[in-house]
């Protein structure tokens, strides 16, 4: 119930999704880069200063009143890591004019607001200074904030642990110890060098008409259209790791994490499949054989990096039952390499993946993911399937065996 | 079968109480791959001592949320399996006054409402199965004990409340689950379960006939199932809280503190709603991120962006929270209460903020009703609070500033506050010494 269409304007692709069914236009302005210590913590703290101060407005409450008075137009900021990469997007949501009574065009206003955003940083002066430094001081409060919850804080160490020189190791949202020594200068510098080296997409959804294109004009202009390659990791061998950590917590966080050797999309792709079966769902063996019979967790789950070829396994345990926990998801994993599973459930875990597949263009935000992964992987909707049913018992039992356990950190009790 | 149709904001939907008095809604959402649906019963964590057909029975904190769990295990097998092989997700989730049943697919629809439908409605419990949900769930109430902003929250509310059964977990305590026998789950399902204690909600792209004769054929074949005579036996809650202030100490790095202002609750549905949105748009315009208040809190570092407030309007309660992670738990305080003080001397509410705030907010409302999660849990929610999430947008415009005015210095005095302070372990340490 949606259609895709590319142009490029002004050197920037852009891709127009029309689907009539939602209530709201959203566009999201996507840029990519490689992940590295340097970028991370500056993109961060750039990309929410950029959606705070624009050059139009003077103060952040005025430039909220402006778009509260355009029915709540909802604009943010979003970091993520995709591959070998490191992604910053704006997105801004608004609803579509014609459910607003007077003759208000929010798609030009919204888009004049986007451009406002995007440019800002040029002209960031000594007199933004202060603003600077509270936004400087607010990422260390959220970022220290983030540690008093055990389980993130757990799944960083694990991370720190696992991928010890690797840059997979930082997250998205930046390294706590980099922040202080930003300035405003690199901040700056920063904006120069996403506007013009990194890649960027513009992406929007709704119910859209023929002069969408025209109101998005200039929202960024290059010379020339820059595509950068998408890739992941290539397989590490692995050292096997272990690290303990005492706290005072009520259960203990159990996290392991794996490298995969997958070389080709259907491996990818089987490794979709086979995480969905080990700890990836409701049904998966973690979940009914751990939790629900031995009722050693409440929660416990797997979650995979296919790009990159990376399985965790996630899971909140009693501190005296963390060896036993330990060893039945290494045992479910054992089950899923010597093929132990039946050709039914592999197919119902097919077809639940397909459902959900099918949900996901449902929401505007997922939508505008799934095409922009498209773009990405210069693939379509028509690609995933064939991939999702080629993959067989031997696939996956291929595929779980090029699983090698890396790391395995918990966090107990005192 | 009724349609209403609401041309404004292009929504439509359908309804029929059938002869057993579930009450069914189908709300079309043309163009969308998913069918999501609630099937709620009015009963939830509070709801632990009542009468039915004049006996009176206390049953153990938690039960509600314990029998939720129960409900998708069966004789021949766990219900989460079916639902998965028949290509949905199902869930549920209990609150104070309701538990919800739900599950989303694309395909196989029919089959999938039949499941939901049966595993609500026959209970299966056994002494074997509930004594392992035991340890399930104590793992369960032991992680949110490890989550600093849930200690923090459930701290506050036992310093407001005295004898409302709000105070406890919704999950109860590990005593209190352990007394949990299949006797007394058979009681709740039989006395809160009932059709008429029930709402089945439909959201996506129907045969509308097509799906409300299905509802109706099952229902009808359960054959005439007789109403209990239920009374609900709420403990009369006073305004006065119990402790004002409090120190929680965990083994975190950062200081929080949550304040929290008791009110009064309102019995008329009218007058509540009211209520609920003039203190939306007042606590807006005071602590918002639009008001000169917040900026100045800001600059000073008195609070950070974890800075967060929000009026609870409830059937059975009603209060304020606010909280942030601060450097200076006593400054923050201070700070509020002077601001409380500030704006009884200053005409901060305006009408052309009102207004301002009116096009925020109905521009959030319908950019929600993209997703038929926030419908069916919302129009749920609005129902049993007898409204209609529907006619939201006529209310909202009805909010005056006289309104707000009305209520907001009531429900920020300072008489029926109280202050909890989450600090690091070593402070106590420190503090004792």
């Amino acid at each position: 119930m949606y259609n895709v269409q590319s142009k490029t304007i002004d050197n920037i692709p852009t891709v127009f999704i029309h689907t009539e069914k939602f209530k709201t236009i959203n566009v999201k302005v996507q840029f990519r880069s490689r992940l590295e210590r340097d970028r991370v913590s500056k993109r961060y703290l750039l990309s929410r200063m950029m959606v705070k101060k624009t050059g139009s407005f003077d103060t952040e409450s005025e430039f909220l009143k402006y778009l509260a008075h355009h029915y709540g137009a909802h604009l943010t900021s979003a970091v993520t890591k995709k591959g070998r990469d490191h992604l910053v997007s704006f997105n801004l949501e608004f609803i579509n004019s014609r459910f607003v009574k007077e003759d208000l065009n929010l798609l030009e206003k919204m888009t004049e607001v986007l451009k406002d955003v995007l440019k800002t940083p040029f002209d960031y002066g000594v007199e933004d200074a202060q603003f600077f430094e509270r936004e400087k001081r607010l990422y260390i409060n959220r970022l220290k904030g983030l540690k008093d919850n055990k389980a993130q804080k757990s799944f960083e160490n694990l991370l720190n642990v696992m991928f010890e020189d690797e840059p997979y190791k930082y997250l998205s949202h930046g390294v706590l110890e980099d922040i202080e020594k930003i300035t405003l200068e690199d901040i700056k510098d920063e904006h120069e060098e996403m506007m013009k080296n990194d890649e960027a997409v513009i992406l929007i959804a709704g119910h859209l008409d023929e002069v969408t294109g025209v109101s998005l004009k200039g929202l960024i202009a290059r010379d020339e259209t820059i595509r950068l390659p998408y890739e992941g990791y290539s397989f590490k061998e692995v050292t096997e790791k272990e690290q303990t950590d005492h706290e005072s917590v009520e259960q203990a966080k159990l996290n392991i994490g794996f490298r995969v050797n997958v070389d080709s999309t259907e491996e990818r792709m089987a490794l979709n499949v086979a995480n969905q079966m080990f700890g990836g769902s409701a049904t998966s063996y973690l979940f009914k054989n751990i939790r629900e019979k031995e009722s050693l967790a409440y929660q416990i789950h797997s979650q995979t990096d296919i790009k990159n070829g990376f399985l965790f396994v996630l899971a909140g345990i009693s501190p005296d039952q963390v060896e036993k926990a330990k060893s039945a998801v290494f045992h479910e994993l054992e089950r899923i390499k010597d093929g132990d599973f039946t050709d039914e459930f592999l197919s119902e875990t097919k077809h639940l993946m397909q459902v959900n597949r099918n949900e996901i263009v449902d929401k505007p935000k997922g939508l505008i993911a799934l095409v922009y992964n498209q773009y990405l992987s210069d693939s379509t909707d028509g690609d995933w399937e064939k991939l999702l049913n080629k993959v067989d018992h031997e696939l996956i039992v291929k595929v779980a065996n090029q699983i090698h356990l890396d790391t395995v950190y918990t966090l107990t009790g005192k | 079968m009724r349609h209403i149709e609401y041309k404004e904001i292009d929504e439509n939907v359908y309804q029929e109480t059938l002869d057993n008095g579930l009450e069914v809604f189908i709300i079309q959402k043309s163009g969308y791959n998913k069918k999501f649906v609630t099937y709620t019963t009015k009963y939830g964590s509070i709801d632990n001592h009542f009468k039915v057909n004049g006996k009176e029975h206390q049953v153990p904190d938690g039960i509600a949320h314990f029998l939720e769990h129960k409900m998708f295990e069966k004789e021949d097998g766990d219900v989460f399996d079916l639902f998965a092989k028949g290509g949905a997700n199902a869930n549920a989730f209990t609150s104070y006054d309701r538990t919800s049943y739900l599950f989303s697919t694309t395909e196989d629809f029919y089959k999938n409402l039949t499941l939901l439908m049966d595993m609500v409605e026959k209970p299966y419990f056994t002494e074997e199965t509930v004594e392992r949900e035991i340890g399930i769930i104590n793992e369960e109430i032991k992680m949110y004990q490890d989550n600093p902003g849930y200690r923090l929250y459930f701290d506050t509310i036992g310093q407001m409340y005295d004898k409302l059964p709000v105070k406890i977990d919704i999950a109860g305590t590990l005593p209190s689950i352990s007394e949990i026998t299949k006797d007394h789950l058979y009681l709740c399902h039989d006395t809160f379960y009932h059709p008429s204690n029930m709402v089945l909600i439909m959201v996506g792209d129907f045969d509308i006939d097509e799906a409300m004769d299905f509802v109706k054929d099952h229902q009808d074949a359960r054959g005439n199932i007789k109403p209990l005579d239920v009374k609900r036996l709420l403990p009369y809650e006073q305004r006065d809280v119990v402790k004002p202030k409090h120190n929680l100490y965990l083994d975190v790095a950062e200081t929080k503190v949550m304040l929290g202002f008791k009110n009064e609750k309102i019995d008329s549905d009218k007058e509540r709603l009211t209520r609920d949105l003039a203190m939306m748009f007042g606590l807006d315009m005071v602590f918002g991120e639009q008001s000169d208040y917040y900026y100045e809190m800001l600059e000073q570092g008195i609070i950070d962006d974890s800075f967060n407030f929000a009026h609870n309007e409830e059937k059975d309660f009603a209060h304020i929270l606010m909280t942030t992670q601060t450097d200076d738990p006593e400054k923050f305080t201070h700070t509020i209460l002077e601001i409380i003080e500030d704006i009884k001397n200053k005409d901060i509410f305006e009408e052309d903020k009102l207004i301002n705030q009116k096009r925020e907010v109905l521009g959030d409302y319908l950019s929600s009703l993209n997703s038929p999660e926030y419908i069916a849990n919302q129009y749920t929610k609005y129902h049993l609070d007898g409204y209609d999430l529907y006619q939201l947008p006529e209310i909202i415009e009805m909010i005056t500033v006289d309104d707000i005015k009305n209520y907001i210095f009531d429900a920020l005095d300072p008489e029926y506050m109280v202050e909890c302070v989450l600090q690091p372990e070593d402070e106590k340490v420190s503090a004792d010494d």
